[in-house]
């Protein structure tokens, strides 16, 4: 894996796609809002435990939402 | 899907979040103006302490204390426990792990600043421990504050 590969994510497509607002998600997955936005906007980068609660509320896998970008 | 979280508490955790990261900032400017104002005014301390000496020098030891514990624990005492959960969240304890980081490293910086000039002349022990606070905790409210906004406002 190249040292400068960083974590790319679909989340906000996902979102909408499921017709969630920030909060509505946040509810879901049992965080703020703040963790959300910051998620989606590449700000911070999740543990595994907050990225399979992301999936498990969105109802899909942590490879669909989460990717490794060169 | 069935809704996790009562809204009046994810509204209420967003909600004194804000206000935490207000509190956050003022905290910074007033106890950073406080204790500059000692260090640039210090003067000279009969042992044992007058009374309004005493008296001033606790009140600010106990600020101290209580900015400290906000920085390590996160604050929200006084809120419920799905609240404090909220507020003090993967993003919230990351970015107040990020200020103690800053802290730690600000307060050894002015250790060694002060050791360095402790060998070309004498330095009082007041003033010392007040800057070492004053640049440690300062450091870590800031830290924790600047990112706490940039989390606030992303995207």
């Amino acid at each position: 894996m190249p040292a400068e590969a960083q974590l790319g994510n679909r989340l906000k497509a996902v979102r909408t796609a499921a017709g969630l607002t920030q909060a509505q998600l946040a509810d879901l997955a049992g965080v703020s809002r703040k963790t959300i936005n910051t998620v989606e906007n590449r700000v911070f980068i999740p543990s595994t435990v907050l990225a399979l609660r992301l999936s498990a509320a969105l109802g899909t896998s942590v490879e669909a939402l989460f990717f490794l970008e060169a | 899907m069935a809704n996790s979280l009562t809204t009046s508490a994810a509204e209420r955790a967003e909600r004194y979040s804000r206000k935490r990261t207000r509190i956050l900032w003022a905290e910074f400017a007033l106890f950073v103006i406080w204790q500059g104002g000692f260090v640039f005014l210090l003067k000279p301390q009969a042992a044992p302490l007058r009374g309004v000496d005493l008296a001033e020098q606790s009140a600010w030891l106990l600020w101290a204390v209580v900015l400290l514990a906000l920085i390590g624990t996160g604050g929200a005492f006084f809120q419920s426990a799905e609240v404090r959960g909220l507020m003090n969240d993967e993003v919230s304890t990351a970015n107040r792990h990020e200020g103690q980081r800053w802290g730690f490293w600000a307060a050894m910086a002015t250790v060694v600043a002060f050791y360095v000039a402790a060998w070309i002349a004498p330095v009082s022990l007041t003033l010392a421990i007040h800057a070492v606070l004053t640049l440690g905790i300062g450091a870590a409210l800031w830290r924790f504050a600047w990112l706490e906004r940039r989390a606030d406002r992303a995207g």
